[in-house]
């Protein structure tokens, strides 16, 4: 009772102060119909990956003077490298600290921190608070985007599927003579074009410590014959893998499918004929922070056309540099399966003092005027709106966050630069009807009765995998060395797994 | 204990200075001994420790039911035990070498320098390696080349890892650990050498006999808080350096890595409470052992 009195005298007093406050510039607008003069004063804490842009202050200077003026609100943004995410983050939550709204995904933690009970169920809220957050995206996202039927995170995306493809040199491929990059064949003409002319330039560098960058997943991906996926029991490993429609967990052990095996072959190939980096596995600077600085060719990339920034910043180093896409994308409407499932998620934090207020945040975020500002930074100073849908930068300058807040397929605008090409890729993936249905779609995976083979069997997976799905370790030695040690775990994995599937299944007929 | 009580109730002052000390002692390293009763739960944040079901030894069983196990135990052993022997010879050498150097200038320019890698991140020293040992345009390749041998592939080469690692921690720590020698040395008598001269020693005779023997209760003890760290892995460097480079495991992998991979997907506070109490008790035993040793040969230095 005490605590209640208290907290109502602090709310009048902290009334008082911010409706004086709001007398120095409040335009009035506020459509969540909670004025600022009855909220108190909250700072919330944010936590992304990502690093800060180089108008950061400025453009929080004016999210912050925005949030004031319509939430009573004050941001704290908090940005983590991606290479040390995973190991922060959880850091961050076991420990309790005072954090309101984290950035989690499937490939990070968030399956396994929903089901621990870090993170608050959003129904409720997204009903009282979040009108745009739920309007901004459509039923089918949300629909598959919960863990056990409750909604432990907002998804962001705007896309069905990555956009995703290879990141060439366009100025080497026509000094080497060779014409545009169609398919995987070409691909490796000049690969070996850049190995056998291009000294001092690696050809190709895939990912060495991200699973979903190791060069077999990057083709196994676009292999729309066979539809082969990872089953996510852990991150993107295709150890245990879906096939098509036909709801089994397959073992890579059992069956060493040719699709994959090959692959792991042909990466192997590639490293001992140099084309892929000596250094692979132990590379210290990210593949786009290689490309760039002109030290390889090739880089395995998550879009569909070039970054602007990314062309600006390879000709400070090579003044006639040029990245090309090399998309191996099959845009055959339904040839690609999709679960609807965003990469990305928000989530508000169990520990947080502040969840309605967050909410309304969120709600904030996914207005069109603050979404812009967010993602593009002050109108007319970086960026110009080109009608409804587009955008245009002025001067490279950018927002704050994106991809990691608020995405959404409403409110996103396309750079107006995009290439034809490009925009038809993204268009193609943003169409929910370009996909067949895959039958997971809402599954997820609970771990904790295998929670123990699990661990095992990422050590051991540590030990052998990108290695082999980059062709740094010979696939005819260690892979056996592989499934002798990793094996029994494994299947005890992929029997709990299917006991899963299976029952998932059931309840959707 | 009575007469505890009564010394201290008489030397209430002097005593009262070790209050901040104890405090210390009993928020930061007693208290947190209740902790690992987590190794015993399901620990999950949302019903907190003791709402959280009790597990038995089920935590433990990821760690001990693999044979990886007793290969990262003994890794971590062994990196340890290389670290400790070789940081305290060449702390040992730096500092006796430091305390004959006359010239104060120069003494203490060598002091700062030797000193000075202690104060760079485990991070930053993990990229240096990397520039001395990559196999696209590593320093080292270039130097073996242009001295007509071939390449070697550091990155793919397990068993050299223990040499490279040991020597970076020489670089890294031998320096910051001669200046305590050398603080312990400046504190020595002066008589001892005094006598010395007048017999006519050497001044290697006089580091052989007086400084080296009045300095082991000081190596005494900076091995036995090394050994009570033997099964701590050291993260930082381990992780900076090596990486996520599953070839170089079999020599490099110690307990703390090993764990970190294992859960770092699972995010299970309980499984990694059980690992730190495996280390917990092992260091123990490790510390207690080391004491009776020390304690047979030399009963003076043992610590208790």
């Amino acid at each position: 009772m005490a605590a209640l009195k208290r907290l109502f005298l602090a709310g009048a007093l902290l009334g008082l102060t911010s409706a004086l406050a709001a007398c120095g510039g409040n335009n009035g607008e506020d459509s969540s119909g909670a004025g600022s003069g009855s909220l108190p004063p909250v700072t919330l804490k944010l936590v992304v990956p990502g690093a800060k842009s180089a108008n950061f202050d400025e453009v929080m200077a004016e999210v912050n003077k925005r949030l004031k003026a319509d939430l009573n609100t004050q941001l704290d943004l908090t940005f983590i490298d991606f290479a040390d995410l995973n190991q922060k983050t959880n850091v961050m939550l076991a420990s309790g600290e005072n954090v309101d709204l984290i950035f989690d995904a499937p490939w990070l933690h968030l399956d396994s921190m929903a089901s621990q009970g870090f993170y608050e169920e959003l129904t409720d809220l997204l009903n009282q608070y979040g009108p745009n957050v739920l309007k901004t995206r459509p039923q089918q996202m949300w629909d598959a985007n919960k863990i056990d039927g409750k909604i432990y995170g907002v998804p962001l995306g705007s896309a069905y599927t990555q956009a995703r493809s290879v990141f060439i040199r366009k100025d080497l491929r026509e000094k080497l003579g060779l014409p545009p990059v169609r398919t995987y064949d070409d691909l490796e003409k000049y690969l070996y074009a850049v190995r056998d002319k291009e000294l001092g330039i690696t050809p190709l560098i895939a990912g060495g410590d991200d699973v979903t960058y190791s060069w077999v997943n990057w083709r196994i991906r676009d292999d729309t014959g066979v539809n082969i996926r990872p089953t996510n029991a852990f991150g993107a490993s295709l150890m245990l893998y879906y096939k098509g429609n036909d709801g089994k967990v397959y073992n890579l052990f059992d069956t060493k499918e040719p699709q994959i095996w090959n692959d792991i072959l042909d990466a192997r190939k590639l490293f001992t004929d140099k084309v892929m980096s000596q250094d692979v596995l132990t590379n210290k600077s990210s593949q786009s922070d290689m490309q760039l600085q002109n030290k390889v060719a090739a880089t395995p990339e998550m879009a569909f056309g070039i970054p602007q920034a990314f062309n600006d910043k390879l000709k400070q180093v090579v003044p006639d540099g040029e990245l090309e896409a090399v998309r191996l994308f099959d845009l055959t409407p339904g040839s690609n399966l999709s679960n609807y499932k965003m990469d990305n998620f928000i989530c508000i934090v169990k520990a947080s003092k502040h969840k309605d207020r967050a909410m309304m945040f969120l709600d904030w975020a996914n207005k069109q005027e603050n979404y812009d500002l967010l993602e593009h930074g002050i109108e007319g100073k970086n960026w110009k709106a080109v009608g409804d849908r587009q955008y245009d930068t002025l001067g490279n300058d950018g927002g704050v966050v994106s991809f990691q807040l608020m995405l959404n397929p409403a409110l996103e605008r396309d750079w107006v630069g995009t290439d034809e090409e490009t925009r038809k890729y993204n268009g193609f993936i943003a169409k929910a009807d370009n996909f067949s249905k895959d039958i997971m779609t809402g599954f997820t995976f609970d771990p904790t009765p295998v929670k123990n083979e699990v661990a095992q069997f990422s050590t051991i997976q540590a030990k052998y995998y990108n290695g082999l799905f980059n062709g740094a370790l010979d696939p005819d030695d260690y892979f056996s060395k592989f499934k002798a040690e990793g094996e029994a775990p494994l299947k005890k994995i992929q029997t709990e797994l299917q006991k899963q599937v299976d029952a998932f299944l059931a309840k959707q007929k | 204990m009575n007469n505890l009580l009564k010394d201290a109730i008489k030397q209430r002052y002097l005593y009262s200075m070790a209050v901040p000390g104890i405090v210390f002692l009993v928020v930061f390293s007693y208290i947190p001994l209740a902790g690992h009763v987590l190794a015993f739960k399901n620990f999950q944040i949302s019903r907190g420790i003791w709402g959280s079901s009790w597990a038995g030894w089920n935590n433990f069983r990821f760690f001990f039911s693999g044979r990886d196990w007793i290969q990262v135990t003994v890794n971590t052993v062994i990196l340890n035990a290389l670290f400790i022997v070789f940081e305290m010879a060449f702390a040992l050498l730096i500092a006796l070498f430091l305390n004959e150097i006359r010239l104060k200038w120069f003494k203490r320019t060598v002091q700062s320098v030797v000193f000075l890698p202690y104060f760079i991140s485990w991070v930053v020293v993990g990229y240096m390696a990397f520039v001395l040992f990559n196999n696209t345009d590593g320093l080292v390749n270039h130097a073996l080349r242009s001295v007509g041998l071939r390449d070697v592939d550091w990155y793919q080469t397990p068993w050299v890892w223990p040499f490279i690692l040991t020597v970076t921690r020489i670089w890294k720590n031998a320096g910051y650990l001669s200046i305590i020698l050398l603080a312990a040395i400046a504190g020595l008598s002066v008589d001892y050498y005094e006598s010395a001269r007048l017999d006519g020693a050497t001044r290697f005779q006089q580091m052989r006999f007086i400084t080296l023997p009045l300095l082991k209760p000081q190596l005494i003890i900076l091995v036995l808080l090394g050994v009570g760290r033997i099964f701590y892995g050291d993260f930082g460097m381990i992780y900076g350096i090596v990486g996520d480079n599953g070839i170089l495991f079999p020599t490099t992998d110690v307990i703390d890595t090993y764990s970190y991979r294992a859960l770092r997907q699972l995010g299970d506070f309980s499984m990694s409470s059980a690992i730190v109490l495996y280390q917990s008790v092992m260091g123990l035993a490790a510390v207690i052992s080391f004491n009776a040793i020390v304690r047979r040969i030399d009963k003076d230095s043992r610590l208790f």
